[in-house]
């Protein structure tokens, strides 16, 4: 049986790590680090998780985990990087060469070329909270404060429910919400092909 | 020199990104900022902003004006650099901290007995 690995899950873990609400006492630094770590693992699960519904639309576990193996960290950031760029106020000449028809194919998803606000939040919160997490994981330089902590679990709280109003888009007859659907499913097809395709395991 | 210049550029934008956003109409005012040279998580060099905040009043700030105020950081260094010579082409990036008192920070984690440090020799080996 193939079990789903959510991101509610996720964060549920990473605010008891980070202590929120657990009065004046000093927390551990490992606790604190294993909450950013999980933070960004909730984000990361859940966009993979919405780019192999994407790609192939069905209820079997086995076949979304396995697609959703697919992806790599580096090429969800990739994607996200698209869309910062997408949503700056930068000239498509502006923007480097092999990144171009990425930033044109999201911003023509709406007429007026606007980057959803949940996407951006969604892309912004990724850029960064991969970063907090390569310094939780890695680097004796992390910042053991509590409140930047916590605010990375709640920075990953707004983006993973961002993605889940993104993915509702789709069932909903409304224009906008059709269009902010599309530019999500944009992005996760970028975060598919940056991470090199359908690869074995 | 050339070394000189680009510290002299990079104070210069810091006392610039740090303006613009004393200025600016975020919630969240930066005391002072850093910004230094690194890498992106592609490897591309980027810029990497530290935005040193006020000590947020319930232990916690609030998550949607952090995410303003870094954004109007990255956004400010972006037109500041864009089509010079420090236009860098990775993501610049905006973290927030604070190094004010009152904050809780982490223990100082201590190694256990049985937690062998540094290089490790066949006496001092865990053979029992």
């Amino acid at each position: 049986m193939t079990r789903r690995i959510l991101a509610s899950g996720l964060l549920s873990t990473a605010w008891r790590l980070s202590g929120d609400g657990s009065g004046a006492g000093r927390p551990a630094l490992s606790d604190l680090r294993r909450a950013t770590s999980t933070a960004y693992y909730a984000l990361f699960h859940q966009i993979i998780r919405h780019g192999a519904f994407d790609f192939l639309q069905g209820d079997d576990e086995a076949e979304i985990a396995e697609i959703a193996r697919w992806f790599t960290h580096t090429g969800v950031l990739s994607a996200a990087q698209m869309v910062v760029d997408a949503a700056s106020t930068r000239r498509l000449d502006q923007i480097k060469k092999e990144k171009r028809a990425a930033v044109m194919a999201l911003r023509s998803v709406s007429p007026q070329q606007v980057i959803p606000t949940d996407l951006l939040q969604v892309a912004e919160s990724f850029i960064s909270l991969q970063e907090a997490r390569h310094r939780a994981d890695y680097d004796g330089n992390y910042d053991p404060v509590r409140s930047v902590t916590i605010n990375h679990v709640q920075d990953a709280e707004v983006a993973v429910h961002a993605t889940w109003r993104l993915w509702r888009g789709y069932f909903v007859q409304n224009q906008r919400r059709r269009q902010e659907h599309e530019a999500y499913a944009c992005f996760l097809r970028l975060a598919l092909l940056s991470s090199g395709g359908p690869k074995g395991r | 020199m050339a070394t000189m210049e680009l510290e002299t550029s990079r104070h210069e934008l810091e006392l610039q990104v740090l303006k613009a956003l004393c200025q600016g109409d975020t919630a969240l005012k930066p005391l002072s900022l850093k910004i230094e040279q690194g890498e992106d998580g592609l490897g591309e060099d980027a810029w990497r902003i530290t935005l040193n905040l006020p000590a947020p009043s319930k232990g916690v700030w609030d998550v949607a004006e952090v995410a303003a105020v870094r954004r109007a950081a990255t956004t400010r260094l972006d037109e500041l650099v864009r089509d010079t010579v420090m236009d860098l082409p990775g993501q610049a990036l905006a973290v927030v901290t604070t190094d004010q008192p009152g904050v809780v920070v982490a223990l100082e984690e201590q190694p256990d007995e049985n937690e062998v440090e540094g290089p490790v020799t066949e006496d001092e080996g865990l053979t029992s």
